[in-house]
């Protein structure tokens, strides 16, 4: 791996108190990455924090399943303190068949909402960041960010891109009606029932928790005559 | 519609196993969570966007 080239960005650029944004730290060549803040922190000891990439177009980095060939987001929050547990927010990513290989992908300017639960309103995030970067050439990019959670005068800028993000998150289900019904092992496939008036069904994504079994794209099915 | 599975999986072990799953409608993205069941062995025929069978 040709982390040595990444080490100098590994280094921590610290945000000033009450900054809702770190610097950009550059982690791969023409990739910069940044943490954002709301600065807020909800009745329920919530906040929302994101992964900012500022990435050519054709430049991707992956979704929690990566697929065949990308590589995980790792996030490393041990050094951070006054936080509790954490949740990527990810956004619906695109499906990705090339040579061959499927893999789940963003591509260009992408930000991964993250929601963290905090339990000392003088917490501050430190954390370290191992993601996939690839153009013509692969890497895991590294980063580390810290940033104080709270901020009295909350970022809107920030937050406005964190939310912008949000709404490319999938919410669960809660319109009238069943769009998936039965899911089923069929042979070497998953057999799933859709409802085609409900859902787009070209764009379903299968994916257990783990992430390591990987579904392939969906294709229509009749029952044989 | 049928998902392949792709990779070397033991895929027995697929059964009762909960798989997220994630689309697209009108009103933007939406998931749900479902349990995988054993099949029931019917037969069925996977048709690509050309409306040939697929594999």
């Amino acid at each position: 791996m040709r982390l040595p080239v990444l080490a100098s960005a590994a280094l921590a650029l610290i945000a000033p108190v009450g900054a809702a944004e770190t610097p950009w730290q550059e982690v791969a060549p023409g990739v910069a990455m940044r943490l954002i803040s709301t600065g807020e922190i909800t009745d329920g000891g919530e906040t929302l924090v994101a992964l900012e990439l500022d990435m050519p177009d054709d430049t991707k980095t992956y979704w929690r399943v990566p697929g065949e060939t990308g590589l995980p987001l790792d996030l490393d929050f041990t050094a951070s303190t006054g936080i509790g547990s954490h949740r990527v927010l990810w956004p619906y990513p695109l499906r990705e068949d090339k040579n061959g290989y499927l893999d789940y992908v963003y591509y260009g300017h992408t930000v991964l909402p993250l929601a963290i639960d905090v339990t000392d309103p003088a917490a501050r995030l430190d954390v370290a960041i191992t993601l996939g970067v690839c153009s013509d050439i692969c890497i895991p990019a590294q980063a580390r960010f810290a940033l104080p959670i709270f901020d009295k005068k909350p970022d809107r800028p920030s937050a406005l891109r964190i939310r912008q993000a949000l709404a490319e998150v999938p919410l669960a289900w809660d319109g009238s009606g069943e769009p998936i019904g039965d899911v089923e092992m069929a042979g070497e496939q998953l057999a799933v029932e859709v409802a085609p008036d409900l859902l787009d069904s070209q764009s379903l994504i299968a994916a257990t928790d783990s992430g390591e079994t990987l579904f392939g794209a969906p294709q229509k099915v009749r029952k044989p005559d | 519609m049928l998902l392949p599975i792709l990779g070397k999986t033991d895929n027995s072990a697929l059964d009762g196993m909960d798989v997220e799953l994630t689309f697209m409608t009108d009103r933007g993205a939406y998931m749900v969570s479902r349990s995988i069941e054993a099949g029931d062995g019917v037969d069925t025929v996977s048709i690509n966007d050309e409306g040939e069978p697929g594999r």
